[in-house]
């Protein structure tokens, strides 16, 4: 019952010992790279780099293919889109789509620089726990303090909003139970009526929600937080000569993957 | 009905006798016509309540829903303002100033009803680790006290666990040790076990007896009568003040105002009142299947 998003896939491996800023900064710089470069050579440099940093990963196939499915109808789609308005010299024509080799390659390039992305994407929140990358964005985020953005606050709600999600889901669940019990349909009718249907989940959920909010921001000042202090942390973010070679390879990737 | 196991074994022979004489140290909890109304209610929620609690006493609280039991947690917690009070003193700290409510957040743990509602962070350790964070310890200091705290209430398997996989009684055990990572030198729990299965709460009141040894000014409230028996002193609250305060014999002695409160007797004790209807009195009435025993052994 856990988010797409919050995938992380607990292990000791090279890159999971990496620091959470250092990889986030990989990983952006890689993806701007990918998306500025527009040549097979140049997709193939930062693909091998996504592979490396797989099988270094230490991560299950299985896991990186859980992150590619829900993206493979947009996979898909792209191509499709491609491959039938693409312009160029068509080889076969129907009704108003035309066939072109060149439609073609344009679309398996697109088509393999977001799978590209996200297979990089991918080792970044599989081999990084949900904290400390939240931890490294509020981290990377700090020079926003001067525009009195309040990015560790931020970066605490985004922390327990991770940790309630399993809880509202089985909230939901009982709510949605009780409300069959007493007769309630959610699985007939048109998608208006569905929403409908909803709406007497949802406000319970919501009452529950802000009651849970009042008692955890209690709880959390009787164990002496106050929005704005200086907090130390536990797992204080650590950044070593393995960061520093990350950093520098990425470089060394970014910079062959744009010149090949 | 709570299983005869739930409630404190401690022998009440001690308390039975009410508080033992302390020694003339100014108590850690110490409020005199303490009050407090919520926003928009029309009575107080406390009206004039005195209490005090030396270190090492542990202290039950009982009273019937909307008594104030809650909010007197909240208020000796540095968590709410006092809408008045003639002295208002937790920890040394003066309850009535906001600097000293801040201090006293410090001093005085309160572990609340329900224990989901109380974890923050995403595993057991970063929860526990949470009020020390806040006051900006050292990682390596951190990193000690949380071990130490795990240790303590059998968590240490259980540190990288998500709150969402732990059983009620984890959760409740994760969040004492949150409360007590901190440095305390009070606590007052409100109701810890009242939302907890029977093995649940076996687990908390073992955890809370072993909090006796630390010298801690425990205040304890509850609605089991059970959890009553073995604490040092009773204090009964009804419309927001103290109606009775003294040994746990005495207030379950007085019929009246037990039915008065709507309190409810231990297990043994409303055993020995069944049993009386029937010809078989007590005295004084049993409050644990063990002194029960003891009674019935000693005169068939």
């Amino acid at each position: 019952m856990k988010p797409a998003i919050a995938q992380y896939y607990p292990g000791d491996s090279v890159v999971h010992r990496l620091d959470a800023r250092a990889k986030f900064v990989a990983v952006t710089g890689l993806a701007i790279a990918l998306f500025v470069r527009d040549s097979f050579a140049g997709l193939a440099v930062f693909a091998a780099a996504g592979v490396i940093a797989y099988v270094l990963s230490g991560v299950p196939a299985a896991w990186f293919w859980r992150a590619f499915r829900p993206l493979l109808w947009l996979v898909g789609l792209t191509f499709l889109a491609q491959v039938l308005f693409a312009p160029g010299e068509p080889f076969f024509s129907f009704w108003i789509f035309h066939f072109s080799w060149a439609g073609l390659e344009f679309a398996a390039f697109l088509s393999l620089r977001l799978l590209v992305l996200v297979l990089i994407g991918s080792v970044l929140t599989l081999t990084t726990a949900p904290l400390a990358l939240t931890d490294g964005l509020a981290w990377l985020g700090r020079p926003l303090r001067r525009l009195r953005v309040p990015t560790d606050e931020l970066a605490l709600m985004v922390t327990i909003a991770l940790r309630f999600i399993p809880t509202l889901l089985v909230e939901l669940d009982q709510i949605m139970r009780a409300q069959r019990a007493r007769g309630a349909d959610f699985g007939s009718g048109g998608p208006i009526r569905r929403a409908k249907a909803l709406v007497p989940v949802l406000t319970p959920l919501f009452v529950l929600s802000f009651r849970r909010a009042d008692e955890l921001a209690l709880a959390m000042e009787a164990r002496c937080y106050r929005p704005g202090l200086v907090r130390t942390r536990l797992h204080p973010l650590r950044a070593g000569i393995g960061d520093a070679v990350l950093l520098g390879l990425t470089v060394v990737v970014i910079v062959a993957g744009l010149l090949v | 009905m709570t299983p005869p196991s739930a409630g404190p074994s401690e022998p009440s022979a001690e308390s039975v006798d009410g508080p033992t004489a302390p020694e003339p140290v100014a108590p850690l909890l110490d409020v005199r016509g303490l009050r407090y109304r919520y926003p928009g209610a029309s009575t107080d929620a406390l009206a004039g309540l005195d209490l005090s609690v030396a270190a090492g006493e542990f202290v039950a609280v009982v009273g019937a829903n909307g008594s104030g039991k809650s909010t007197l947690a909240r208020l000796l917690g540095g968590l709410e303002r006092p809408a008045g009070a003639s002295t208002a003193v937790a920890c040394s700290h003066d309850l009535l100033s906001e600097d000293g409510r801040m201090a006293a957040r410090r001093d005085v743990g309160v572990l609340f009803q329900n224990p989901e509602n109380q974890l923050v962070a995403e595993c057991v350790e970063d929860d526990v680790a949470f009020g020390l964070e806040n006051l900006a310890w050292a990682p390596e200091a951190i990193r000690a006290r949380v071990d130490e705290m795990l240790e303590r209430f059998w968590l240490t398997e259980l540190k990288t666990r998500e709150p969402h996989l732990l059983s009620g009684g984890q959760k409740q055990r994760t969040a004492l040790a949150g409360v007590l990572a901190v440095p305390r030198r009070a606590l007052v729990l409100d109701e810890p076990t009242a939302m907890l299965d029977p093995a649940g709460r076996d687990e908390v009141l073992e955890a809370v007896r072993g909090l006796r040894a630390g010298g801690l000014a425990v205040l304890y409230v509850t609605q089991e009568m059970d959890e009553v028996v073995g604490a040092d002193r009773v204090v009964a609250l009804e419309a927001g003040t103290v109606v009775y305060t003294g040994s746990v014999g005495g207030l379950f002695g007085d019929g009246a105002l037990v039915r008065r409160l709507g309190l409810g007797l231990p297990a043994a004790g409303e055993l020995a009142l069944e049993l009386a209807a029937v010809g078989r009195e007590f005295a004084p009435l049993p409050l644990t299947l063990d002194e029960m025993l003891v009674a019935l052994g000693g005169s068939s």
